[in-house]
């Protein structure tokens, strides 16, 4: 077998098995062989968010692979994981081999210009999230047949894709099929349209064995096998695929005799699968089919077995963009120069100053440019100056300035710059920074935690024991202890002999190392954090309870304001309860070795609205109090990183510790309401969070960003190096994660 | 059979099989008397490289180069690189340590993953590493200075990010980097193959492997898994064990303890291997 499957000993008897049990290692084939992070998912997740599934499948990234929850096709539980695996490949070799590169220029010259513009810009008017392959199916006029049909050549050239590449695999493939098609074929409820169709189209792939087929499908099947067979080549495209698509449309379409019609297919493992009413004999029956001995020999063929693993091409392909469609549309990349006035007032929006040259063009002065440079990365210095609400008692070198004034709740207020990266320079004094206290949760999701993730914490605790100063090494040339060492002895006895007075430094102690480190945790406690940490877009429905169900309701479900996060199953809790559960284990972890931390949670509307949250500080024991706090984190509203990291890194270079880390835990890109001048704009809040990380850096203070956002490669990659940042694909990881992050950090 | 260290001459020219520049940089950097330090991660040729760097200029010369190596670790202390005086019957002899027969003899003396060893003990290499080339040996009261032949180079594995263990400005800033990562397919095909006598064909399959599995990184594998352990499956399978076996005692339980990145691997090596 393949694979070390932990079944239990009723699933190992039934021989089904639950995807649950194997998504781990499959998710690690996934990525192992794509090269990307892929998510696999229960296709539940699929059918819920949109309840037309069956009719019309949603759009999802290209990084989801969606399964089944169970396999149970066959009794042999190998089989069933075969198929598994198989699926899994199969979709990344959609990936991996060039599918969703399609582009719609390729095909153009096969449509009448008029019919594709027409239809495009029908599409592009509706605004419809669409993507290639889907503005593809929707040139032809029966859009479904022309799915089915690219699908289904698509699902032949990725096959051979794969066997090529794979021969392990292609192996695998083979020997699955047949199995497959032998149990397939055995069933006495299977539909055998659908299998003879299958056997028609399947019969361009490497799995051969040997069936039945009607000698009036003969000539039909040749035809089909002269216009697939380019597809089996090994510069073979997704082009290729689809001119074959239209080529074989046109073909099937103009047959009355073989009228296509789609239906849902009962089995999961085949969503959607199309089939053909194969024409019959006079009397109706197939005298060539299994269970009917052949009339003759020669009405045998070698046809290949079923392979039904697919999924709408559509679902997992990205959206064309407005700009796509323009590009598409205009059939260029020619602009439009600027107009002098319209350039000059895009400058005065910038508040760039500008004069005219002798040949009535804009031109900037070289200092407006350099923006008088503010520009440091240096270590910080604030320097005093009139605040709007008072004065500052900075001194010089100071990293923060607390103002002499309060707000009304008694709140430390500060100020902070943030870099504009258009202007290249800093906005001084942009931010308003307050620091509040969290108030206490009345829920023990602290024991609740603990006895939940009860195995991780036990093994982070044995982990973080190794780190105890009082474990680790010993230290040589020490003027006292229990052992002589050598070395030393003998570099004494021979300074004795020398003449030269010998060092008293010649035994070894095991002493207390004491570890030097302050770590601040800071937590993104934007309204993000409020989503399903699985990703899905609206929690599960709880299922009503059956007359005969016994479940216990803790007394806290009937209390209206407490939402119950961790009796639910695991795909009902939020990301920011994933972050609290961390958090807790980081804590008992932290316990055992002592170290200097702090946890603080950030949360922004507004600029002059950024509320840091004291959850521990650190000075603090992690006591009754702290734990409470823990628990009464709750979500804000968004995300401005670069002035929380400020005052971070206000605080923690205080510390006299030798070694500082900043920990920044967040769920999403930086964004706020005024985080730039255009709220769409990214860029911005990427620029000022880079460049308050270099503040951090260029202080001596390690920074380190996790997060659980899938797409924090894509910008993480621009504001930090390598090696500074961690992307957990599953959020619900996150608690197992942390503690080795902190781990790997500090030995 | 022992061999005084600095008398360690490689004999016969060790394969390397270039990826880029490295042999001229290397060569121009020896020529200059620029100290080099290697940085990669593991098991990706930078001890081969310089064997092979030592022979080929060596070679070059017309001389036998001796090559020196010292792999660092936390107690290594300045007289284990430097020396110390030991007792010998009734009298006291100074030991050269490895360092300062480099030094004296001419030879090239590389210190394997630099960063293991104490801060305070690799501050010694400084005067050897900038203009001065020159050894202190402060037991004995002497300055050395280096034979003309003689190259320090360092190696450094930076893959493993702890804010302790990394290398101080002062340090690395008297090196040149060369930077070694694993190679492209073909060209670890062809390595494999090589080392190991297998058919090209296998050996592909195998670099294929180590490319999957290096797209692991994020999932505890941040070194992905070494041309090395490539070569120890290679090597199991030209003894005869099943291919599939072979990259799973060498590869699959070799890089992992966790049973499901274990499982996962596993269903790669089957994918490539029938």
């Amino acid at each position: 077998m393949g694979t070390n499957l932990k079944l239990s000993q009723e699933r190992k008897t039934s021989g089904a098995v639950f995807l649950r049990d194997i998504i781990r290692p499959l998710k690690f084939y996934a990525q192992a062989l794509s090269g990307e992070k892929m998510r696999l998912s229960p296709l539940k997740l699929l059918s819920q968010s949109s309840p037309g599934y069956r009719s019309r499948p949603p759009f999802a990234d290209v990084e989801q692979i969606f399964l089944p929850e169970v396999c149970q096709e066959f009794s042999a539980p190998f089989m069933n994981f075969m198929a598994f695996k198989i699926s899994t490949a199969h979709q990344i070799g959609f990936s991996e081999f060039g599918t969703y590169a399609f582009q719609l220029s390729s095909i153009r010259d096969l449509f009448s210009p008029e019919i594709f513009l027409t239809r495009l810009r029908s599409i592009y008017s509706q605004r419809m999230s669409v993507s290639p392959l889907e503005v593809f199916f929707r040139l032809f006029p029966n859009r479904e047949l022309a799915h089915d049909l690219f699908q289904i050549l698509e699902g032949v050239r990725i096959d051979h894709c794969l066997g090529r590449a794979y021969r392990g695999l292609k192996k695998e493939m083979v020997d699955y099929c047949q199995t497959a098609i032998e149990v397939k074929l055995k069933q006495p409820d299977f539909p055998r349209e659908t299998t003879l169709f299958n056997f028609m189209i399947k019969s361009a792939s490497f799995c051969q064995i040997v069936s039945f087929l009607p000698r009036s499908f003969l000539n039909h099947f040749t035809d089909f096998l002269s216009l697939v067979s380019p597809l089996l080549e090994k510069q073979a495209t997704v082009e290729d695929t689809a001119r074959t698509t239209i080529t074989l449309y046109e073909r099937i379409s103009s047959k009355p005799v073989f009228p296509l019609k789609t239906v849902p297919d009962g089995s999961d493992f085949g969503l959607k699968v199309t089939f053909t009413e194969i024409p019959f004999n006079e009397k109706g029956t197939n005298p060539a089919w299994p269970g009917n001995p052949a009339e003759k020999e020669s009405d045998r063929l070698a046809t290949p077995p079923l392979h039904s693993f697919q999924l709408p091409l559509e679902l997992i392909q990205r959206k064309l963009t407005n700009q796509d469609f323009q590009i598409l549309l205009n059939n260029s990349e020619t602009g439009s120069p600027l107009s002098t006035t319209t350039l000059g007032d895009r400058l005065n929006e910038m508040e760039i100053g500008w004069q005219t040259s002798s040949k009535g063009l804009p031109m900037i002065p070289p200092h407006q440019v350099a923006g008088g440079f503010k520009y440091r990365i240096g270590p910080s210095s604030r320097k005093s100056g009139t605040r709007l609400l008072g004065t500052t008692k900075a001194s010089p070198g100071s990293h923060s300035s607390p103002l002499d004034i309060e707000d009304e709740n008694d709140e430390k207020v500060y100020y902070y710059d943030e870099w504009n990266y258009r202007a290249g320079d800093y906005l001084p004094d942009w931010c308003l920074v307050k620091e509040k206290s969290i108030k206490p949760g009345s829920f023990d999701f602290i024991d609740k935690t603990l006895e939940s993730y009860a195995g991780l914490v036990a093994e982070v605790r044995r982990q973080f024991q190794w780190l105890r100063p009082e474990y680790l090494k010993k230290i040589y040339c020490y003027e006292k202890g229990d052992e002589i060492d050598l070395n030393a002895a003998i570099e004494a006895a021979i300074d004795c002999r020398i003449g030269h007075p010998p060092s008293e430094k010649i035994y070894v102690e095991k002493l207390r190392k004491e570890r030097n480190f302050s770590t601040l945790f800071l937590l993104d406690i934007s309204a993000s954090t409020a989503e399903r940490a699985d990703g899905t877009s609206s929690p599960p429905p709880i299922p009503p309870l059956a007359s005969n169900d016994r479940v216990f309701i803790p007394r806290f479900l009937e209390m209206e304001e407490v939402t119950p996060t961790i009796l639910l199953d695991t795909t009902s809790k939020r990301v920011i309860d994933v972050e609290k559960e961390a958090l807790v284990v980081m804590a008992e972890a932290l316990r055992e070795i002592g170290d200097d931390y702090a946890i603080w949670g950030f949360s922004s509307n507004g600029r002059l609205d950024v509320d840091l949250y004291i959850i521990k500080d650190f000075d603090e024991d992690y006591n009754e109090e702290v734990k409470r706090r823990i628990e009464g984190i709750k979500p804000q509203h968004s995300t401005r990183m670069g002035p929380a990291l400020r005052h971070a890194l206000s605080k923690i270079a205080a510390r006299g510790a030798k070694t500082k880390t900043i920990i920044l835990i967040s769920d999403g890109y930086p964004q706020d309401r005024d985080y730039g001048e255009d709220r769409q704009d990214r860029e911005y809040g990427l620029y000022d969070t880079k460049v308050a990380l270099q503040e951090v850096k260029a202080n001596g203070i390690h920074p380190f960003c996790l997060t659980v956002d899938l797409a924090g490669n894509d910008y993480l990659r621009k504001i930090c190096s390598e090696s500074e940042y961690l992307v957990i694909e599953e959020a619900t990881d996150l608690p197992r994660v942390l503690p080795k992050i902190y781990h790997r950090l500090t030995t | 059979m022992e061999t005084p260290v600095e008398e360690y001459h490689i004999l016969k020219e060790p394969y390397y099989l270039p990826l880029s520049d490295e042999v001229a940089i290397f060569q121009s950097a020896y020529e200059a008397k620029l100290p080099v330090l290697l940085k990669g991660p593991t098991g990706c040729g930078k001890t081969r490289f310089i064997e092979y760097m030592t022979y080929r200029l060596g070679k070059a010369m017309g001389i036998p180069l001796p090559l020196i190596t010292v792999a660092c670790h936390e107690d290594l202390s300045g007289s284990d690189l430097v020396g110390r005086y030991l007792l010998q019957e009734n009298k006291t002899i100074w030991i050269d340590g490895p360092i300062t027969r480099a030094v004296k003899y001419g030879a090239i003396c590389y210190l394997d993953e630099i960063v293991e060893a104490r801060k305070d003990t690799t501050v010694l290499i400084h005067p050897l590493a900038d203009y001065r080339r020159m050894l202190p040996i402060e037991k004995k009261g002497e300055i050395l200075e280096a034979h003309e032949n003689f190259l320090l180079v360092i190696s450094y594995n930076p893959g493993y990010q702890s804010v302790l263990k990394n290398l101080k400005h002062s340090t690395r800033q008297r090196f040149v980097a060369i930077e070694f990562r694993y190679p492209t397919r073909n060209n670890e095909a062809t390595i494999v193959a090589h080392e190991t006598g297998l058919p090209l064909d296998l050996a592909v399959d195998l670099a294929i492997l180590g490319e999957k599995v290096r797209h692991l990184g994020d999932q505890g594998l941040q070194e992905g898994v070494s041309t090395r352990l490539l070569i120890y499956a290679g090597t199991l399978i030209r003894k005869g064990i099943e291919p599939r076996r072979a990259c799973q005692v060498a590869v699959a339980n070799a890089v992992t303890d966790e049973s499901d990145l274990i499982g996962g691997i596993q269903e790669v090596i089957f994918s490539i291997f029938p």
